[in-house]
């Protein structure tokens, strides 16, 4: 899968205007102060979500820089001590984290969805911010909510399925090569998986969410849609193979069920 | 983004490798905001001085910078985490102390003024209505622009260093005209005085957080000391680099062209009164920190004119800091106060070691009553100047 983001500071490409090639990722869902936060004795995370790991020579991805400046000047005790990232990977790099990779020689790529890396995966950096995640595939999926009136249907996914089995989700589904758009293939997964007919009233922006569920080698590119049913054609409701169970819930209800991989940022997207 | 041709020889390495990397980080921050060119800097203001904050990373950086750098426009220092003259008596650690002094050294190399305080301003630079500069430490970036009118982004230590070495800043942000306009209207419903507007800082900090605060309802106009007091607290308990007071400042005119769809709030006096409760963590307290801004002239004979002819009470320690500069020129109030207490220079409550030898302090800056807990373990009591003054008096 190759994901496109912006260099702000390269430093010397080796071959093919490669960066760095087939490198360790470690992954810090949420903001980094380098200042309390990264040991730049040891190269250890020290606070935050992702505490206890170590980003000595690996590719550190996170979505952004946060807390004090001087956290510019960890980052070069970081080089100093010969603890440094290889490289670092941002949504949206800021002034601490910018400046700390300049004065500390770190190539810097931001643009970049942090939440689509796991732990572990294997990244190749090309100078002009081209971004290669090595042995995951992406994959177009529709994900439908329907709704009737305030709550929308959520269905549990049996062990019959290809991926996240037993989790709660949508109405989803492949897209095939021979589906004449998106919404139509919406609208057949619907009448497949729940005998209901429903009537299209949103479609969402794109949104690409890494499968977090098994052996974590795909991203899926989610085209989302709203839809709502009649209370007569809501009664039709039946779920098929794919499905052991289904509710109709509140959208607040969502946070207690154990759910796919951002059901819940969709849902909050088409409802907005 | 734009480059002149010496821009593009300096970026290239030409002035040398400090030139170069301090190009790097100016061209890497204006790529990232938007700006479309460099513009020149009048001043800097360094922040990232005391050992206390910036540790043996920031030394090395330092030393290794100043192996080659040269500052080329007049660039002043923050406070250190100790008063270079009288530390010893002061309870900081001799290995604390040496650290610091190689720090200062490694600045005084480049060629940085060693004024050691948060308020340049006051102590021999002070910058006209419009003059860009590139200036770190929150309270001066608020004071600068909002009280004085020139234009200055909230500084890193390490890009107001770049913007020294080049004589440079990109122009993004409160160097362009559409980014000093009021977000957020701030009505005050009640006449504050001196120490209110530390408090009315902390709660206007927190409501504007990132945006440009405008004030109005003060009838009677605010002294400079009341708002360098105000924009610390702001910049403390908020990211607030620039605020307008109606009728006061010398932008308020233009920074409202129009009221209808901007915020706005109302702060009252009972608001005050929670607010001190909810910041004051301690009753009793073994010290009296004041000067946070470093205290100006005025507010050093203010204090000296309350404590003279009082007889001292023992127990609670004071200490009042100021720049060195100030405390050279004050001379008498200074004589005045040390019959009571210290008057500490270069440093202050919040970026020394404090807590190697006290527990609970008190203060009447919002500032420091932000900071104290977190970067020095202490209690806090939050309170204007009378009432701790007579903590140390009859």
């Amino acid at each position: 899968m190759i994901i496109r983001g912006r260099r702000v500071y390269p430093l010397k490409s080796e071959n093919n205007g490669r960066i760095v090639e087939r490198r360790e990722v470690v992954v810090s869902p949420s903001p980094v102060s380098f200042l309390g936060g990264v040991d730049p004795h040891s190269g250890l995370i020290t606070d935050g979500d992702a505490r206890g790991k170590n980003i000595v020579g690996k590719i550190f991805v996170f979505p952004e820089g946060r807390g004090s400046t001087v956290g510019s000047y960890v980052m070069y005790g970081l080089k100093r001590y010969g603890n440094a990232p290889l490289a670092i990977i941002n949504r949206r790099s800021e002034i601490i984290v910018t400046v700390g990779a300049i004065i500390s020689e770190i190539p810097l790529f931001d643009r970049i969805d942090t939440s689509l890396f796991v732990d572990g995966d294997s990244l190749s950096i090309t100078d002009d911010g081209t971004v290669e995640l090595h042995g995951v595939d992406m994959r177009e999926a529709v994900t439908t909510i329907v709704r009737s009136g305030r709550r929308i249907l959520i269905l549990k996914r049996s062990d019959k399925v290809g991926s996240c089995r037993g989790r709660w989700a949508g109405v989803s589904g492949h897209v095939e090569p021979e589906d004449s758009s998106f919404s139509q293939r919406a609208l057949t997964e619907v009448k497949e998986e729940t005998g209901m007919d429903v009537r299209i009233v949103r479609e969402g922006e794109v949104i690409d969410i890494r499968d977090t569920c098994g052996e974590k080698k795909r991203i899926w590119r989610i085209h989302p849609f709203l839809a709502e049913v009649s209370d007569e054609d809501a009664a039709k409701m039946r779920i098929d193979w794919e499905h052991t169970e289904y509710r109709w819930v509140e959208p607040e209800e969502l946070k207690e069920y154990q759910t796919v991989p951002a059901l819940g940022e969709v849902v909050k997207l088409l409802l907005s | 983004m734009y480059l002149s041709r010496d821009e593009e020889r300096m970026l290239a390495g030409e002035e040398g490798e400090a030139v170069r990397k301090s190009m790097e980080i100016l061209v890497a921050l204006g790529e990232i905001y938007g700006a479309e060119r460099l513009i020149p800097v009048k001043s800097a203001q360094v922040s990232g001085v005391s050992y206390k904050t910036i540790g043996d990373a920031g030394l090395e950086y330092l030393e290794d910078l100043a192996l080659d750098a040269k500052v080329r426009i007049r660039t002043t220092l923050n406070p250190p985490g100790m008063d270079m003259e009288q530390w010893r008596e002061l309870y900081v650690p001799e290995d604390f102390a040496e650290k610091q002094m190689q720090i200062l050294d490694a600045y005084g190399k480049m060629g940085i003024e060693l004024s050691c305080t948060c308020t340049p301003y006051l102590a021999g630079n002070r910058p006209a209505v419009g003059e860009h500069l590139a200036w770190a430490e929150s309270s001066a970036v608020s004071f600068a622009n909002s009280v004085l009118g020139a234009r200055t982004n909230r500084e890193g230590g390490p890009s107001a260093l770049a913007a020294a070495i080049t004589g440079r800043t990109p122009e993004f942000g409160l160097h362009l005209d559409e980014n000093r306009r009021a977000a957020v209207i701030i009505d005050v419903d009640f006449e504050p005085d001196y120490f209110d507007y530390a408090l009315l800082g902390v709660i206007a900090g927190r409501i504007a957080g990132g945006g440009v605060p405008y004030f109005r309802g003060m009838k009677a106009p605010p002294s400079e000391d009341s708002l360098k007091s105000l924009g610390a607290a702001m910049a403390a308990s908020g990211s607030v680099a620039l605020y307008h007071v109606e009728g006061v400042t010398p932008e308020y005119s233009k920074a409202l062209p129009e009221e209808k769809g901007v915020e706005r709030h109302t702060i009252d006096k009972k608001m005050l009164e929670s607010e001190k409760e909810r910041m004051s963590t301690a009753r009793d307290v073994e010290l009296i920190t004041v000067g946070c801004p470093h205290s100006s002239p005025e507010e050093l004979r203010n204090i000296a004119a309350f404590l003279k002819g009082k007889k001292r009470k023992e127990g609670v320690e004071l200490w009042v800091y100021t720049s060195r500069i100030v405390k050279e020129t004050e001379r008498e109030a200074v004589k005045i106060i040390e019959e009571y207490g210290r008057v500490v220079a270069d440093t202050c409550m919040v970026v020394s070691p404090l807590e190697v030898r006290f527990h609970s302090v008190g203060t009447n800056s919002g500032k420091a009553a932000s900071y104290l807990p977190g970067l020095c373990h202490q209690n806090v009591l939050f309170a204007d100047l009378k009432t701790l003054l007579g903590m140390v008096v009859e």
